[in-house]
């Protein structure tokens, strides 16, 4: 299906208040088609702006940099921003708040849970020694191994479309994990061992299962599988 | 919390507490029984053509003591492998420290009592002198 400029499209949208409402319900919302390359976000934002004051999403960069705004667009998980409404080519677009997070209001989840676990990798640079000049410099070749590992912007669709993420809540979860690789992986980081050794963990890179959910959920085309694969067999070779 | 203190029975939970070796060992079994399989296989279809297995060929077959180490080593591998593809369903989806305990005892148990099994068939399995009639 095509969309011309004054079609109108359906965001069928589930409504959820933790203070009021004891179960999720949908609510229809009739959307403008206005100017083409529009996005989801466009859409809620006409929602809020000119239908339903009471519409709660998080947004903030509007440019896939800021990660607010995961969110499941007709079973997929991603950003509402990079999102365009032409590409999901059906006149009936529904949107859920993203899997496996507890939900606050709406399409906002409580994700305390997942950046405590972003926090448990150390997702900094560990320095034991001091620099050798004025910087870190690090080799062409180094920098492009971080290629495809560094662009996370945190927006926990790959996490939330883990279903090894949603049996064990303790699984630190794809999105850690790659964040984890992103400094493992780095040749200026003196931190692998006490990071390995969090990661090395039932709960860490064992449970992923290569059921690779996350690759398609990922907005910036990251392939988190491969990270999780790239630190198993680091601590593989490691240890045996 | 991933790095939270593990209690009593995770310290007791199978040959490694991080998860780290049923995960390597997992592949490694893997790789070997796909070589057993294709080689039992082979052996069964087309190292004697014409041959029907039938109760007599595979009693000629598990009298000698070859066969009998190849017959050991494939159940050990695939009930290792079986029994820890379980454990890895219990590490996802089973949370309380007592249905863990239950559930990996329970497979200990059944993964035991058939390798008893196994051995007490390979193992003294003899032709008797003159070959099985019927």
């Amino acid at each position: 299906m095509s969309l011309a400029v004054g079609d109108k499209i359906i965001f069928k949208i589930q409504r959820f208040s933790s203070d009021a409402d004891k179960k999720e319900h949908y609510e229809d919302y009739e959307v403008e088609y206005r100017k083409d390359g529009m996005m989801i976000l466009d859409g809620l934002n006409q929602i809020r702006w000119e239908q339903d004051g009471t519409l709660s999403y998080r947004r903030s960069c509007r440019e896939g940099v800021c990660g607010s705004d995961g969110m499941n667009i007709n079973g997929i998980n991603m950003v509402s921003c990079m999102t365009h409404i032409s590409d999901l080519k059906s006149s009936v677009i529904t949107i859920r708040p993203l899997p496996g997070f507890p939900i606050v209001k709406d399409l906002v989840c409580d994700m305390t849970d997942f950046f405590n676990k972003y926090y448990v990798v150390k997702p900094y640079l560990i320095e034991k020694t001091p620099p050798p000049g004025e910087e870190r410099l690090q080799s062409i070749e180094d920098r492009n191994k971080l290629n495809g590992i560094y662009e996370c912007i945190l927006c926990a669709c790959c996490s939330s479309s883990c279903p090894s993420y949603w049996a064990d809540p303790d699984y630190l979860g794809p999105s850690a994990l790659i964040n984890a690789a992103r400094f493992v992986l780095d040749s200026r980081d003196e931190g692998k061992d006490e990071r390995l050794d969090i990661l090395n963990d039932k709960h860490g890179v064992w449970r992923c299962h290569t059921i690779m959910n996350c690759i398609p959920a990922c907005p910036k085309e990251l392939n988190p599988t491969k990270a999780i694969a790239e630190l198993q067999q680091t601590i593989v070779s490691r240890k045996y | 919390m991933a790095t939270a203190i593990r209690g009593f029975i995770d310290r007791y939970n199978g040959s490694g507490k991080t998860g780290a070796f049923n995960w390597f060992f997992q592949r490694i079994s893997g790789v070997i029984l796909l070589v057993l399989i294709v080689g039992h296989f082979y052996i069964e279809h087309f190292y004697a053509p014409g041959t029907i297995p039938t109760y007599n060929v595979v009693a000629g077959r598990l009298a000698s003591l070859g066969w009998k180490l190849f017959d050991l080593t494939f159940v050990i591998f695939a009930l290792w492998h079986g029994i820890n593809g379980i454990f890895e369903f219990i590490d996802d989806y089973v949370h309380s420290n007592g249905w863990r305990l239950f559930l990996r005892a329970l497979f200990w148990f059944v993964g035991i009592l058939y390798l008893v099994l196994a051995l007490l068939t390979i193992l003294p399995f003899s032709v008797p002198q003159g070959g099985i009639n019927g």
